[in-house]
């Protein structure tokens, strides 16, 4: 993975090359999300005798069994009182030992179990897109470069393919989703291969609206020219973009946010019901899938030992496991956010010679990536 | 009930015991009544648990450190049973559609009992007493775990409060003969079983030399014996009573008595000498705050293992 500072050329080359005994296994897999749905869905049907997926269908409600099963249930004691009751909108209701709320950030079994969540929007928003690359300049890793309205990654994906990721100050966000796929393609060019002047003079420009967009993308395309006449670096030359996939561009804000709880009597959270990240350093996934493979743990073992695995006393284990840790994250990567977001001299100029000195340190370098892959 | 109410019950009302029941306590050590000879409950133990039974389940209540030590007391009895009382431990699909299940509720609610678990039971086949079970924390395990288990204890809100909490988990309820509930004493029962445990109990009985032969006359010639109890040690009294009870207020005030604690040479003489077991093995047990759960202790630790905690196994010698 190739990180580039963009205001100041440091520069950090993280590889599997770093550690000292090979990895037996990768640094870390690029995944479309639609492989890895399709996976899911296709290890669940392999255990279908024990998991029912209710697919096409809303939650309208979750209730206490207490307050839902008393009304047509004489004997209350049996009724497992504290047992949550999950309504869906076919009028089915499935009461459960165990709710896990994986229901996002908005979680609604974070509500109902009353579960607050503190934390901040960030002032950026993400900006989505599949696009092509030019065959030369396509990256073989994953790249990534820092800029003062936020981070451009590029995901190699096969192909000539790559996904976009780039956050961006929000109020320039509807501008450059109102350009035409060829405008913005220009503009990511930009931001991309020419100093963040260019870039930042584009936008504000833009943002004032005295001058068109096709003016302006006129402009950045000869300054694009001339500067690909000059590069003079060909170790870190930037990719260059060809193409961005029709309807591919979406956005979506950013905000750190993080459950005060993970559990409560018959409740445990998980992934983003349980914390969101800043994506700039591609934690959010890891994160949640750590959070599956610790209650998984914490499950089996309370089965094995007789436990009642929706007790908040067995949950605690998965709780304690998981808090401390995702907290330590999410408090890391909102630093490096706040790092990288600035453009202030001083603290790029230091921000810079950190970039080169780790980038010096193999041994740091193993260290970091080793935290990053959840080890 | 919304929610927010729900933690309101669960959160436990901090009772102070007064400081008369300890002193009444050791005054009927000492002078054990006339009933006390025949029985070895202690009457004013009994009335001391009987006011906390309602907090038996609450998960943040005053037994929460029971509920967090019923793993490893699980994990220890599995790991002599499968040795010793070699039953085959078959997998098998637990039954989790109870027969006697309420049928009003089964209208338009599919509940749990629907699905069902593969569950391994090594407890399987095996007649389990739990002496003294209070709310039925360790009976509930030894059930869904395949034991015939039935659960004693002197105290009739406590039969009451576990009895009530059986019926509300459907691995229990579907088969009455898995898990019953008496209100009586040692005494009182006769049968044989395989498994006789007694946990964190004979602490608080007036006569443990008659509790450890009462135990062993309820077990099967060659059947397991599990107690466990907190050793009479400086230690222990700094981790259970300062610690717990005066410092942190994490159990009542009161809950433990340091002079009927039991040094664990002196449990070992009581099971060898009086009540034809052997011990097969005793270890310390530990709670380690970080990860709230309590560890079995590797013997290798040497004597301090076995300060404070501890939990042993003892064979019924065959006649």
């Amino acid at each position: 993975m190739r990180v580039w500072d963009g205001i100041s050329n440091g520069r950090i080359h993280f590889s599997a090359q770093d550690f000292q005994q090979p990895m037996d296994t990768p640094m870390a897999w690029i995944l479309e999300n639609l492989n890895l749905h399709r996976a899911a869905v296709k290890s669940l049907d392999q255990m279908s005798d024990k998991v029912e997926l209710i697919d096409r269908t809303k939650v309208v409600n979750i209730n206490e069994s207490r307050e839902v099963v008393n009304s047509f249930n004489a004997d209350d004691q049996s009724a497992c009182p504290d047992w949550p009751v999950v309504q869906l909108d076919s009028g089915r209701m499935l009461q459960t030992r165990l709710l896990v709320g994986a229901d996002g950030a908005n979680s609604p079994v974070r509500k109902y179990s009353q579960i607050d969540a503190t934390g901040w929007p960030y002032p950026q928003h993400g900006i989505v897109a599949i696009m092509e690359l030019a065959e030369d300049t396509r990256p073989v890793t994953a790249w990534q470069k820092f800029l003062p309205t936020g981070t451009v990654a590029i995901l190699p994906m096969p192909g000539n393919y790559a996904a976009l990721v780039w956050s961006m100050e929000k109020e320039y966000v509807p501008l450059l989703k109102a350009l035409s796929d060829d405008d913005f393609t220009c503009v990511l060019n930009a931001a991309l291969q020419l100093p963040f002047e260019d870039l930042h003079y584009f936008l504000s420009t833009l943002k004032a609206g005295s001058v068109t967009a096709d003016h302006l993308t006129s402009d950045l395309t000869n300054r694009l020219t001339t500067n690909a006449a000059n590069v003079t670096s060909p170790d870190y030359k930037p990719p260059v973009v060809n193409a961005i996939e029709k309807q591919s561009r979406a956005s979506f804000p950013f905000k750190l946010q993080h459950a005060d709880r993970y559990i409560d009597q018959r409740i445990a959270l998980i992934g983003d019901a349980a914390h969101t990240i800043h994506p700039l350093a591609g934690q959010g996934l890891n994160l949640g899938l750590a959070d599956v493979e610790s209650l998984v743990a914490v499950l089996t073992e309370a089965a094995r030992l007789g436990q009642d695995f929706g007790d908040y006393n067995c949950l605690l284990g998965y709780s304690s496991a998981r808090y401390f840790p995702n907290l330590a994250m999410l408090g890391a990567v909102d630093k490096l956010q706040k790092l990288f977001s600035t453009g202030n001299e001083p603290v790029a100029f230091v921000r810079s010679f950190g970039f080169n000195m780790v980038n010096s340190m193999p041994g740091f370098k193993a260290w970091l990536t080793k935290i990053a892959m959840g080890q | 009930m919304n929610p927010r109410l729900v933690t309101q019950v669960y959160r436990p009302v901090r009772r102070h015991f007064p400081r008369s029941i300890l002193r009444l306590n050791s005054q009927h050590h000492e002078r054990p009544n006339g009933t006390a000879l025949y029985t070895t409950v202690s009457a004013e133990e009994v009335k001391k648990f009987a006011q906390m039974s309602a907090e038996w389940w609450a998960p943040e209540g005053h037994f929460q450190m029971l509920h967090q030590m019923n793993p490893a007391r699980i994990d220890y009895m599995q790991k002599f049973i499968g040795d010793i009382l070699t039953k085959p431990s078959p997998r098998v699909n637990t039954p989790d559609t109870p027969s006697a299940s309420p049928t009003k509720e089964s209208e338009n609610t599919d509940t749990p009992k629907s699905s069902s678990i593969n569950v391994t039971q090594p407890f399987r086949g095996l007649r389990m007493l739990d002496v003294g079970c209070g709310g039925g924390l360790l009976c509930e395990s030894l059930a869904r775990l395949g034991g015939h288990v039935t659960g004693i204890d002197a105290s009739v809100e406590n039969i009451n409060i576990a009895q009530v909490h059986a019926r509300q988990d459907p691995l229990l309820c579907h088969d009455p003969r898995q898990l019953e509930y008496i209100n009586t004493t040692t005494t009182e029962q006769c049968e044989s079983y395989d498994v006789v445990a007694s946990m964190e109990v004979i602490e608080h009985v007036l006569n443990p030399r008659q509790f450890v032969q009462d135990l062993f006359a309820l077990t099967k010639p060659g059947g397991l014996v599990f107690l466990s109890t907190i050793a009479r040690t400086p230690l222990a009294y700094a981790l259970t009573i300062l610690s717990a009870e005066k410092l942190l207020r994490m159990v009542p005030e009161g809950t433990h008595d340091y002079h009927k604690y039991i040094r664990t040479d002196e449990l070992r003489r009581l099971v060898e000498s009086n009540a034809g077991g052997r011990v097969l093995d005793l270890r310390g047990i530990w709670y380690s705050p970080l990860d709230a759960r309590w560890i079995l202790v590797d013997p290798s630790w040497g004597a301090l293992a076995t300060q404070a905690n501890y939990i042993m196994v003892a064979q019924k010698i065959r006649q």
